[in-house]
């Protein structure tokens, strides 16, 4: 409760600075450069910076020092001139999303992680959001806003920005992402600057229509009738492919890599929480079919595998008994199948009547993991098997 | 209507999570308490009680920093949280689930409301008054970085879910309580 006076000054401060804003077009923000303090640009940065502070308590974001670190590296490896005036914040959550803040706060959503192949992909949409950072779009987007609906809206607007909870959001993070809901002309500018940015590092140039490939796929799969929320004000998906296709076979000759072992041994670590996390979106035709694509790169296949299951034990429509015990056996053949591979086939075998199969594969998920926290559990589901 | 109240209960759980809980509440004395027609409890100390539907919240300092939560005879197919975007399903209660699927029923809807970082771990047999049941333990963090602990147990008599969740602050509130949390587990009686 203690943050309402200070958003509300904020929200007020911004009111103020709204009433004496420009609409000329804005330049572009130079390395170091801060709004001059009597600016309605200082205003929103004022509000940022609050929702900033929110940010850097929350438990929503990843705190891994060597995460953190390799993915500042990817963007000063972009623009090493903004390098200082950046700060990313990894956002524990599903979704694949990023967003830029005015004042440098970077988001990136670890669902964007899971589903980038390799760092190129992953530099792209940070060097997309860039973009909107160097061309000042959010102070472009605050102004439109402003000029075209009355002060409530605008203070909305700003609500939202400093994080207050919205209904149903899973995080702050939903709320802050959903006012840079920019122009779809500002989108294609970003997506030039960052594909300048992202050539000029010695990234692969086709892994920029790639990832929107693989997040259409994934969108036309999925159950939800909404767009993930980066396909929300953005240039059709077929225009924008083409128009990065173009680009990347304008671009082909010079040399290129789209480090894909060296961001996969990177994540390896975080892919189980972050599979878990997606699962729990009950999204499940979009989550089969991202793990489908997983399991076809061949990166941790067999904790992929596992989730496949996963998916189908708890769908839980028919055939999807048949379906789980076949992704949970492909799981168990692979060597980096969880424990809990046994546990879940030996429900599901149960639930099939198969009473000896269960017993055998909950003993077996004893065997490999002997100090289990639910081993009570189990060995009195044995108990009840036998 | 029911979509209303679901909803009204989903914003108290958020709200709870958040730290603050509005008015409403009645006051409940010591001693034995029913729970709907399903269950009853005794408690040593007086609570604050609130209830929505089959779901009943009781605090002494208010939601966000200790709760017990009473879903009394949760039916095959409610959810235990109110699904507010239409894009979104929600965990919802099956009469088949076992034990372990009734805890991913509880951290997967608790994720669902705010929380992260949600785990539920120990999964074992328990009585639940005078029936076989199960109890586990939980631990999460409120966004704004709060970390909680809680504990339950619960049974499924007769397709129906029987379940009580303890959560609280790990800062003070939960060790406080925990004990007289234990002796109102303990004393449930089955109507």
């Amino acid at each position: 409760m203690s943050r309402a006076p200070t958003s509300v000054a904020a929200c007020a401060i911004l009111l103020i600075a709204s009433a004496c804003a420009s609409t000329a077009p804005v330049s572009d923000i130079q390395p170091g450069q801060r709004p001059a303090l009597e600016s309605d640009e200082a205003g929103f940065w004022m509000a940022f910076e609050e929702f900033e502070d929110d940010l850097r308590a929350s438990s929503l974001v990843v705190r891994d020092p060597a995460l953190n670190r390799y993915v500042t590296g990817v963007v000063c490896n972009l623009a090493a001139a903004y390098c200082q005036d950046i700060r990313v914040y990894l956002i524990r959550h599903p979704a694949f999303n990023a967003s830029m803040g005015p004042n440098g706060t970077m988001q990136v959503f670890t669902g964007l992680m899971l589903r980038a192949e390799n760092e190129a992909q992953l530099a792209y949409v940070l060097g997309h959001e860039m973009g909107h950072y160097i061309r000042r779009h959010t102070l472009t987007r605050m102004r439109d806003v402003r000029n075209k609906t009355d002060a409530a809206s605008v203070f909305g607007l700003a609500g939202a920005m400093v994080g207050v909870p919205m209904s149903g959001a899973i995080s702050s993070g939903i709320a802050y992402a959903s006012i840079s809901a920019f122009g779809r002309d500002q989108e294609r500018e970003a997506d030039a600057i960052g594909f300048q940015m992202f050539r000029k590092a010695g990234y692969d140039p086709t892994q920029a229509a790639r990832i929107w490939e693989l997040l259409t796929a994934e969108a036309e799969a999925g159950d939800w009738p909404s767009p993930p929320p980066l396909f929300a004000s953005h240039p059709p998906t077929l225009e924008r492919r083409e128009t990065l296709a173009g680009l990347a076979e304008e671009a082909s000759d010079a040399p290129s890599s789209a480090y894909e072992e060296r961001y996969q041994n990177t994540i390896l670590q975080f892919r189980f929480d972050w599979l878990r996390e997606d699962l729990r979106t009950r999204n499940f035709s979009g989550s089969e079919h991202l793990y489908d694509r997983l399991v076809e790169a061949g990166h941790g296949r067999g904790e992929t595998l596992f989730f496949k299951g996963e998916i189908y034990r708890l769908r839980d429509d028919e055939g999807d008994d048949e379906k789980a015990v076949e992704a949970y056996t492909l799981a168990i053949a692979e060597r980096d199948a969880p424990p809990e591979v046994f546990r879940s086939l030996a429900f599901v075998e149960w639930s099939r009547g198969r009473r000896a199969e269960a017993r055998q594969a909950f003993e077996r998920y004893l065997e490999f993991a002997p100090s289990a926290d639910d081993r009570l559990m189990i060995e009195f589901h044995i108990e009840e098997l036998s | 209507m029911v979509q209303s109240w679901r909803r009204l209960l989903a914003v108290l759980l958020v709200v709870a999570l958040a730290g603050c809980v509005a008015g409403g509440y009645t006051l409940v004395e010591p001693g034995r308490t029913q729970i709907d027609e399903e269950f009853s409890i005794s408690s040593n100390m007086a609570w604050s009680q609130r209830a929505f539907g089959e779901r009943h919240v009781w605090t002494i300092n208010g939601a966000g920093l200790e709760a017990i939560w009473f879903y009394a005879g949760i039916e095959d197919g409610d959810a235990l949280i109110a699904q507010i975007d239409e894009d979104e399903d929600v965990p919802r209660f099956d009469a088949d689930m076992r034990p372990n699927e009734v805890m991913e029923l509880v951290v997967d809807s608790i994720g669902l409301i705010g929380a992260v970082n949600v785990e539920g771990t120990g999964l074992r047999p328990a009585e639940f008054g005078s029936v076989k049941g199960y109890r586990f333990e939980l631990t999460l963090q409120t966004k704004e970085g709060l970390i909680k602990r809680g504990l339950a147990v619960g049974t499924i008599q007769e397709d129906r879910l029987q379940l009580i969740v303890y959560l609280a602050a790990d800062l003070h509130y939960y060790d406080k309580y925990v004990d007289e949390v234990e002796r109102i587990f303990a004393s449930v009686e089955m109507i």
